[in-house]
């Protein structure tokens, strides 16, 4: 059985809850609990509850029965010296035996701290049960942890603006040492490289071969040490384009294997066989990072050997084809326990006490970095005394080269390039203009020369050079203004500009490009680099050659090796006969198919193999089968298929073209 | 403790012997912190490390600086982040007293395992009042005392400790003041 307590007395309510209010039928307040009474003056007279508050919720209670129907609801009542408020419910109770109701609640803390803050409410106005100041404490506090996180976050982006100010001031530094660095070390190597053009006697030539090759390594090694400046310039996007893989391998083989030779260690490069030869990717970065890992391994490897290894995985997950990159070396190893520290920024073995150059600490870190922007990933794996492998695995989309389009702009060989035209060289450096000025004479080019970027400008305007090389650094106006001062009398394709300067930085090459540069180079000037850039803007003895004296042709003029010469330059030897197997496989088809159309009498198809033959038959120097062959898809869409015998023409000069490229391929050297 | 309490002692140092100072103090108290979370419990030792660190930078007594703490704890922390609330405790300096386990009480709902210590307050002679401090914690006695000159000052009253003495207890402490409070 159930035993329920008797009703509360007044006393017990009160400690129940500090506010009650009894009212009679008549919505009179005839008692009031000691904590109302405190704060409100008057209710001893048993005003209203009208009288005494404003009942804003329920908002409709204005007498008794309508406070009666309002019974499981909150009443929030004000008083109405609007000095006090209320919170509770009411419930239905008896007063000598009459009906009544009773108000069981606590002052309205909030309101009361937000519209009276003067009004002191103690401990005692609250009963131990009113979650209110709980509340409150609690609300006090979560302020206090607020403000704990601004202040932290405010120390931690004063430490980041800090960071960044540091880190823009190290940059800085490394900008201007660049320049003040490359700016001689152009003059040794421009200089070396013109005297290596003179008639010297043979040992003088073996002299002046060392001392440029000394003066290229100082300028590797200080783009080395500037390399992690230019990695921040440049954080971001890695770039993608085409490049030749062994290009990249042989060039990376060159420029590593004569200080491999110096220790007398083997270094070897290997390519999977049937790998693809062509891909897309950012080559500077991926070349820096192979360079990085050789020349490192060249350090740390007395004897033994050092692999390159190339091949083509797919990704354990993704299954998504991978090019790994391997640098496997005998060398001195490194212990487990440091194996994650090698790839932080400035780190170099202490125990390595044996005089060994321990280089800047930043090799590793580079080729981390720049693997990570390329989407990679590297390994190390290492045994003391044996030697490591780093492997680098990066996602290299194949590429499928359109050697068609190449030789829609026809270039002749860069080596032994000849020009004429005439070039606005602009240089503040007295050095740079006189060695500058040599190179491009070398090369069959009239110069004329600016020492400032305002001379630049009237000489632009006076002399009209087919082209400008501009100094980025002058004391007066730099490259960047006299280039927008250029651009207001000559377009870019009227007088094109090519960016000359003394360090490599990604907002300079972007700002190059709004200002109206055509093109961005780096000193020192390489003459064979510059000729690759001038062959695209300059014309060439080789081509007033061509327009001339007409196209280099064999003998009976069906196959032009001019084209056939470059494109072997472009891809090598064995790439192009590759290319050319296949080409004379498709021809083969396509002639087929071409004949099926005719008797089919499907005029369109037959057109559109027409075309299709004629195009890479000129891409392959098959230039008078092609000229054929266009005619042919003329004739047929014109007057359709009424007339054959230009088809049977074609016929055979196709297969005579063919059997002449198959024997001008084998001649080729 | 909780982060308020750390960092309320930072704030301290800070302000009354400067950044570098506490820099000192940090360093030497081995705390890797520099900054405390207000809600979040840290270990204790971490406080007794910044105050014992404290003692060595600023050359004064552990104890000197609890109670140079105490005081900090009521004249800034408590009345700056928690005013309505000290306002409710008590209008005057034995109430408060009277009434601090109440407040405590209500804090247990925010700092969820905070164990809260128990103040008693009995009336004697001659205007004195005896108050008994008992705590889980130990070491904290001349903090209590620090506490008490802050609410003398809070409430413009004159503290008069006439005597101090330690109750054996099996966990904690227990001390017991005789105090004399008079209106300045």
């Amino acid at each position: 059985m159930k035993t329920h307590p008797s009703a509360v007395d007044w006393e017990q309510a009160q400690s129940l809850f500090s506010i009650v209010l009894c009212i009679d039928q008549e919505f009179r307040i005839v008692d009031a609990s000691d904590t109302l009474k405190r704060h409100i003056d008057g209710l001893d007279l048993q005003p209203l509850l009208t009288e005494a508050f404003d009942i804003s919720r329920p908002s409709n209670v204005t007498n008794y029965e309508s406070a009666h129907g309002y019974l499981d609801s909150i009443f929030l009542m004000l008083s109405k010296d609007r000095r006090f408020a209320v919170r509770g419910q009411v419930v239905e109770t008896t007063i000598d035996s009459k009906a009544a109701l009773c108000f069981f609640g606590a002052p309205w803390l909030f309101w009361i701290n937000s519209n009276c803050p003067d009004v002191r409410l103690g401990l005692g106005d609250f009963s131990p049960q009113d979650v209110q100041l709980d509340q409150l404490f609690f609300m006090s506090t979560e302020k206090k942890m607020v403000k704990d996180l601004e202040q932290l976050n405010g120390e931690l982006t004063q430490a980041r603006t800090e960071l960044e100010r540091n880190q823009a001031a190290k940059n800085a530094f490394f900008t201007q040492m660049s320049h003040e660095m490359r700016t001689p070390l152009n003059g040794v190597v421009s200089a070396l490289t013109l005297l290596q053009d003179q008639m010297l006697s043979t040992d003088a030539n073996k002299l002046v071969t060392f001392a440029r090759s000394s003066a290229k390594n100082l300028m590797q090694v200080t783009n080395y040490v500037l390399d992690l400046s230019k990695i921040d310039a440049t954080e971001g996007v890695a770039e993608s384009e085409p490049f030749e893989l062994e290009e990249l391998v042989t060039s990376v083989h060159n420029i590593v294997a004569a200080k491999a030779d110096e220790k007398h260690i083997d270094f070897v490069t290997v390519c999977q066989a049937g790998m693809s030869a062509y891909f897309l990717g950012d080559l500077p970065r991926l070349r820096q990072s192979l360079l990085n890992l050789l020349i490192n391994a060249i350090k740390f490897t007395d004897e033994g050997s050092i692999h390159l290894k190339v091949s083509q995985i797919n990704h354990p997950d993704s299954n998504q084809e991978m090019v790994r990159f391997a640098v496997i070396d005998t060398g001195i190893g490194i212990p487990i326990d440091l194996q994650e520290l090698v790839f932080e920024p400035f780190w170099s073995s202490d125990a390595c006490s044996d005089g060994r150059d321990r280089g800047t600490g930043l090799g590793l870190d580079i080729v981390r970095r720049n693997v990570q922007l390329m989407g990679g990933h590297i390994e190390l794996k290492s045994s003391v005394s044996k030697g490591s492998t780093f492997t680098i695995d990066l996602p290299l989309p194949r590429h499928v080269p359109d050697f068609s389009a190449n030789l829609g702009h026809r270039k002749p060989p860069i080596e032994n390039a000849k020009f004429a035209a005439h070039v606005l060289l602009v240089d503040d450096n007295e050095t740079n203009l006189m060695l500058g000025a040599m190179i491009l004479e070398s090369l069959d080019i009239t110069v004329s020369k600016a020492n400032s970027g305002l001379a630049a400008v009237k000489l632009a305007r006076e002399l009209g050079p087919d082209l400008v090389l501009m100094d980025i650094s002058m004391p007066d106006i730099d490259g960047f203004e006299a280039t927008r001062r250029i651009r207001e009398f000559a377009s870019a394709q009227q007088m094109p500009i090519v960016a000359l300067t003394a360090f490599e930085s990604e907002a300079e090459r972007l700002l190059s490009r709004e200002v109206g540069m055509n093109e961005y180079l780096t000193k020192p000037i390489d003459r064979q680099k510059l000729a690759e850039q001038l062959v695209n803007w300059l014309p060439t003895k080789a081509m007033i050659d061509d327009n001339t004296q007409g196209a280099n042709e064999n003998h009976d003029g069906l196959v032009e090796l001019s084209i056939l010469e470059e494109l072997q330059s472009q891809i090598g030897k064995k790439n192009l006969e590759t290319v050319i197997g296949k080409f004379l496989d498709e021809a083969a088809q396509r002639w087929e198919l071409l004949n099926d159309a005719i008797a089919a009498e499907q005029t369109k198809d037959c057109a559109r193999h027409a075309h299709t033959l004629a195009s890479t038959c000129k891409s392959f120097g098959l230039t008078q089968a092609g000229t054929q062959l266009a005619a042919i898809e003329q004739s047929i869409l014109s007057d359709g298929l009424s007339n054959m015998e230009p088809i049977e023409e074609a016929r055979v000069m196709l297969q005579n073209s063919v059997a002449r490229l198959r024997s001008s391929v084998e001649s080729l050297t | 403790m909780y982060g308020l309490i750390n960092s309320s002692l930072r704030e301290m140092i800070t302000q009354q012997f400067g950044e570098d100072q506490w820099r000192k103090v940090l360093e030497a108290s081995g705390v890797p912190e520099d900054s405390f979370l207000t809600m979040r419990s840290y270990d204790d030792t971490i406080t007794f490390s910044l105050a014992g660190a404290a003692s060595e930078v600023l050359g004064a007594p552990v104890d000197a600086c609890l109670e140079m703490f105490g005081e900090h704890w009521v004249k800034e922390t408590a009345s700056k982040s928690y005013g309505v609330l000290m306002d409710a405790t008590g209008q005057e300096m034995i109430e408060f007293l009277g009434n601090l386990n109440a407040l405590h009480d209500r804090i247990t709902s925010t700092f969820l395992d905070y164990v809260p210590p128990e103040f008693k307050v009995q009336e004697l002679d001659d205007g004195r009042h005896q108050i008994d401090y008992i705590s889980q914690r130990e070491g904290l006695t001349p903090f209590v005392v620090g506490l008490l000159r802050g609410l003398s000052k809070r409430f413009g009253n004159t503290l008069v400790i006439n005597d101090q003495r330690s109750q054996e207890v099996s966990v904690g402490e227990h001390t017991v003041f005789d105090v004399t409070v008079t209106p300045a």
